[in-house]
């Protein structure tokens, strides 16, 4: 086959499957060529030894001598094998060589029948031999081979007709009976060789369509061959450009990733300034042109550093290097701590805010909080912005996951608010980053459209997808589901109370939105309390009366849902209405407004519930008021306190930033009959003391802009001018000699650590202003003791110092001040700037003493001295990220404390 | 093939034909050559040793028992038909002295086992001399009267067996009527193929 595919591939089919056709012709020609020269030698010896066994020798008497037919058979033999043998080895396949043959062979034949005496048997001698020139598949042969037999019959026949016919007298046809047999067989053998070349025609014919078809089987493998050559050339062109730009990609990506860390650092530093320092600035004696200026930058930079965390945030996203965290949180405090962070721009809106969670998911789960909150914030902050009137409400649904094995839990956060709602064309553009619904809405909300892209992106990096319900003008449903891993078994958070303690207990909710009304429904269900609402308070009032005797309400919730003028009227009358005489009345508001939450104050109140209401303390308060036996004790009112202060002739400068600090230290000194004036730093004392001259200056050390070492050094330059020189106390929260030291040498006159109680500044009061008697004030002994107390905040202390109604505005402060030093905490903590972290854990602990949370001045006291001690050292950053987490744990703790033991929630 | 190999094929081819031809004819010759006949007596003779038959024909055949065409006759001789009415005398030579190359390979063998057939040992061709016989397979045929009703070979050539004249005269000379007086006339004759019996000195 192999010579086959080497022709030329121009040969067709027949002219190849003729080719073929001869060789294989020339094949047999060789092959029999090869068979009779093998079979007419081996007749030769045979015919020698005939003759040596029949006849060998001849005798004439006992004289002997070789017989003829020995001769015969050697020489004869020899001559009749002779030349076709040789004929058939030299020139095998030849046309004469096949002929010679064929005459040898029948000539043999007769050399036989001789020998054998003209036995008719030696006949068939003949009729073989014609059989096997057959073998030739040469007809002719044939034909040359029976012309030789009629020849020697023709002449024997004529000599010697007994050894032909076998009989002396021979009828004339006997020759063609003869004849007759051999073209018989001449003509079956010839029929067999047509049919045996027509065989061998077909076979080449297919060997030779066999041979083409692999001939362009071949071709066409070469040309795959090539082809796919080329295409593995092309492939490894273009692996080599993916390569290359996997490469380029891995070094964008790099490079984006130092970007993004260089960038955030190099962004917010210096935005971190502009807010510290417009925020100092408006802290700073303005002018109302100014102050608004101020406003408006530290606004823009609050705005700038809100889009750079975006846009950050995003390119961490999409750059794939934000890691979610995976550690335990609560998802109750989360939601309801998110909440109030929003609570104040609700509330500036009159916008109710409520949470709700459900009570069978479990409380503690693992997954990341801060992703959630920022996510929560965005939907909140959204709400806020597109709802114009109403509420909005959160809510935390669960549901257990089938796989019994594991602990995850399906949570699905939603915020529901009562918004514009969206639009066709918003709904389609909601994902899209820097885009809002409209460009009307950019003009009219602001905001940059990164918000919800982001929080698209978190989601589904949490596995969970956002959802949202929206119809336009009534509001919308923003939602997200997600996995966690539940690390308490049981749902919900333990009641203060069994379940069925309340079963006969009803409560009527009035007035307020639909969402809150739901969600404190919710609470009061899981005490086992039976909740009804009342849209209005005419609708409540005929319910009481109706329900008056048979199954009356214990406690009327009115849900002040806007803090305004109109509320507080409706509160107002349903308090004064005589059904109410017999029950608990409590109220739901928000609390940041001061004047108005005096005003609801004021009001015989059972209890009153800051909105947004936190499930816990809803349960709390119930339980209080139902458990109470006798009607609910007013709060204490304010009005009890009675100012019996002397107004002091000397005035007291108070030179302090933190506006807590100064408040409180203005209310000592009020206490103690000293009138007083206060300013935030040292510039603002220099220019008071170029005005006043004061009997004495408490200074804090450690301020903005001028410290109090420098305004000390500066006044006492000042009076060396006067000739006037008023007495310097030192106000501040270092404890060390050499702060002491340091304060001394710089002019002031005397030293006073934080927290300054009454005692202490009484005592600084007498050195320093002997000529100014005090007032009758409180005896109590505020120890004021910076120790960790078990309570995280002195709240009866703060009280009996300054009245229930100042401890109020205290608390407040402190929860605002605080809230903002956190905040700041975090921010140094982010950018790392130690200076800053130390100010402000500074400023904390001084503010925290002063009002009596002693677990958090104590806790930013330690924290601060831990950073002090470094100094230029490696500074252990995650160190103080645990530091502060302590502290806002202690703040939660007292903000709690605050909420649940002050009866202002 | 170029034409001087095609020439040289050629001749070589022809002269190898003649040279078959030839050599065909040789040996046709040779074996269409009879032997030297006989002289025979008119009448059995008297100093034979052979019986001659009262009652039937006597056949009486020489053979060499040496010679291949022996064969042939004695196959002849078992053709002759009703053999029961004839009485042969099988007469081989055999030399006192046997020559080198004298096989005892007895090919008469058979011949003693048949019956009305006598197989007699010319010593020497002291018989054959007498019958005045000089060819292997010579064939003389008598009547119980001793007349010669035949004499010759009755094989076709040297060695083939099959028919052939001298046998059909053989034949008729064994069914002619025995009857008949006038038989003098009817004496058959036929060539004689085979090896001479004597050496030609004797």
């Amino acid at each position: 086959m192999n010579e086959i595919n080497s022709r030329s591939p121009l040969q067709s089919e027949e002219a190849l499957a003729a080719e073929l056709f001869e060789e294989q012709r020339l094949r047999f020609y060789k092959r029999t060529g090869r068979l009779f020269a093998g079979l007419m030698i081996c007749q030769w010896i045979a015919s020698i030894f005939l003759a040596l066994i029949f006849a060998p020798l001849a005798w004439d008497g006992t004289t002997s001598s070789p017989h003829t037919h020995l001769l015969a058979a050697i020489l004869l033999g020899g001559i009749i094998t002779i030349f076709p043998v040789y004929m058939a080895i030299t020139k095998p396949g030849y046309v004469v060589t096949r002929h010679i043959v064929g005459i040898g062979q029948i000539c043999m034949s007769a050399l036989l029948i001789h020998l054998s005496g003209g036995r008719i048997e030696t006949h068939f001698h003949i009729f073989c031999s014609l059989a096997l020139l057959a073998f030739y598949l040469d007809w002719r042969v044939l034909i040359t081979a029976s012309c030789v037999v009629a020849l020697d019959h023709l002449v024997r026949g004529a000599m010697w007709p007994q050894s032909v016919y076998g009989e002396i007298f021979v009828e004339p046809w006997r020759w063609l009976e003869h004849t007759g047999w051999i073209v018989f067989e001449d003509a079956i053998l010839t029929f067999s060789i047509k049919d045996h070349l027509k065989a061998i025609e077909e076979s080449a014919s297919r060997q030779a369509s066999l041979a083409k078809t692999n001939e362009r089987i071949e071709i066409k493998v070469q040309e795959r061959t090539q082809e796919l050559a080329l295409t593995n050339e092309k492939l490894q062109d273009l692996s080599n450009e993916l390569a290359s730009s996997r490469d380029e990609a891995i070094k964008a990506s790099s490079f984006k990733s130092d970007f993004l860390a260089n960038m955030s650092h190099e962004i917010r530093t210096p935005l971190n300034a502009v807010i510290g320092l417009s925020d100092l600035l408006m802290r700073t004696p303005l002018s109302d042109e100014q102050r608004e200026f101020s406003s408006i930058i530290n606004n823009s930079a609050d705005l700038l550093l809100d889009l750079v965390n975006d846009i950050l945030d995003y390119s961490k996203i999409e750059a794939g290097k934000l890691d979610l965290e995976l550690i335990e949180f609560d998802i109750i405090e989360l939601i309801e701590n998110t909440c109030e962070i929003v609570n104040e721009r609700a509330r500036c809106k009159n916008l109710t805010l409520s949470s709700f969670i459900d009570p069978t998911i479990s409380r503690i789960v693992k997954g990341d909080p801060g992703r959630i909150r920022q996510i929560l914030l965005n939907f909140l902050s959204n709400s806020i912005k597109f709802t114009e009137q109403g509420e909005i409400v959160v809510k935390a649904m669960g549901n257990q996951l089938q796989d019994s094995e594991s602990n995850l839990v399906e949570v699905t956060f939603l915020v529901k608010d009562t918004g514009i709602g969206l639009s066709e064309i918003a709904r389609e553009r909601l994902f899209q980053p820097f885009t809002q619904a409209d460009n009307s809405v950019t003009r009219k909300y602001g905001g940059t459209g990164l918000g919800l892209a982001i929080s698209d992106k978190l989601v589904k990096l949490m596995g969970g997808n956002i959802e949202f319900e929206s119809v336009y003008g009534k509001g919308s449903t923003f939602g997200f589901k997600i996995k966690m891993e539940a690390v308490l078994k049981e749902p919900g958070q333990s009641l203060s109370c069994p379940i069925n303690e309340f079963n006969a207990n009803r409560i009527l909710l009035v007035d307020g939105l639909e969402g809150i009304q739901n969600v404190l429904q919710s609470y009061a269900s899981i005490m086992g309390v039976r909740a009804s609402v009342a849209s209005d308070i005419d609708k409540a009032l005929l319910m009481m009366k109706k329900e008056a005797v048979k199954d009356p309400f214990d406690i009327i919730v009115f849900l002040m849902n806007q803090g305004n003028e109109e509320s507080l009227l409706k509160f107002k009358n349903l308090n004064k209405h005589p059904q109410l005489q017999k029950t608990k009345l409590a109220v739901v508001a928000s609390s940041n407004e001061k004047e108005f939450v005096q005003q609801i104050m004021q009001e015989e109140l059972a209890y009153y519930f800051s909105a947004p209401v936190k499930k816990s303390k809803f349960v709390e308060g119930l339980v209080t008021l139902l458990r109470q036996k006798t009607d609910a004790p007013n709060i204490v009112d304010s009005k009890d306190e009675q100012d019996t202060k002397q107004e002091s002739t000397s005035l007291v400068l108070v030179v302090e930033d933190n506006a807590a600090n100064q408040k409180v230290a203005l209310l000592q000194l009020r206490e103690l009959g000293i009138p007083a004036h206060a300013v935030g730093n040292g510039i603002e004392a220099l220019e008071a003391v170029t005005r006043t001259q004061y009997a004495l200056i408490l200074m804090d050390c450690q301020m903005p802009e001028m410290d109090g070492i420098q305004a000390t050094r500066e006044i006492r330059k000042m009076e060396t001018l006067s000739g006037k020189r008023s007495p310097i106390v030192a106000m501040t929260a270092h404890a060390l000699a050499s702060d002491r030291l340091e304060c001394l040498t710089a002019g002031m006159d005397d030293y006073i650590s934080k927290p300054v109680n009454q005692k202490k500044l009484a005592e600084v009061i007498e050195r320093w202003m002997p000529r100014v008697s005090r007032a009758p004030g409180s005896n109590q002994e505020i120890t004021g003791d910076i120790s960790i107390k078990k309570r995280p905040i002195e709240i009866e202390t703060l009280k009996k110092t300054f009245g229930a109604k100042v401890a109020l505005e205290l608390m407040q402060e402190f929860l605002s001040d605080s809230r903002r030093l956190l905040q700041k905490l975090d921010n140094d903590l982010e950018l790392k700037d130690l200076t800053a972290l130390k100010m402000d854990l500074h400023e904390l602990k001084g503010m925290t003493a002063s009002l009596y949370a002693g677990e958090i001045a104590e806790l930013s006291r330690i924290a601060e001295e831990r950073i002090r001690e470094r100094n230029d050292q490696n500074h252990d950053w995650n160190s103080y990220i645990s530091a502060v987490d302590e502290i806002r744990s202690a703040w939660i703790r007292a903000k709690d404390y605050i909420e649940s033991h002050s009866r202002i929630l | 093939m170029n034409a001087k190999s095609k020439i040289s094929i050629a001749i070589a081819c022809l002269l190898w034909l003649v040279s078959i031809g030839l050599g065909l004819y040789f040996l046709m010759n040779y074996e269409t050559t009879p032997g030297k006949p006989a002289a025979p007596p008119a009448k059995f003779p008297k100093d034979t040793k052979l019986k001659l038959s009262s009652d039937n024909d006597t056949l009486v055949m020489f053979v060499h028992p040496q010679c291949p065409c022996t064969k042939a006759s004695l196959d002849q001789l078992a053709r002759i038909p009703n053999k029961d009415h004839l009485r042969v005398k099988l007469v081989y030579i055999e030399p006192s002295v046997k020559p080198d190359g004298w096989s005892e390979k007895w090919q008469l063998d058979d011949w003693t086992k048949i019956p009305n057939v006598e197989v007699i040992k010319d010593m020497d061709g002291v018989q054959a001399n007498i019958f005045n016989a000089k060819t292997s397979g010579q064939t003389f045929l008598f009547d119980s009267k001793g007349r010669l009703f035949f004499n010759g070979g009755i094989t076709a050539a040297r060695g083939v067996a099959g028919d052939n004249k001298g046998f059909d005269n053989l034949c008729l000379a064994l069914s002619r009527n025995k009857d008949a007086e006038a038989n003098d006339n009817k004496l058959k004759k036929s060539l004689v193929f085979g090896c001479n019996l004597l050496n030609e000195r004797n």
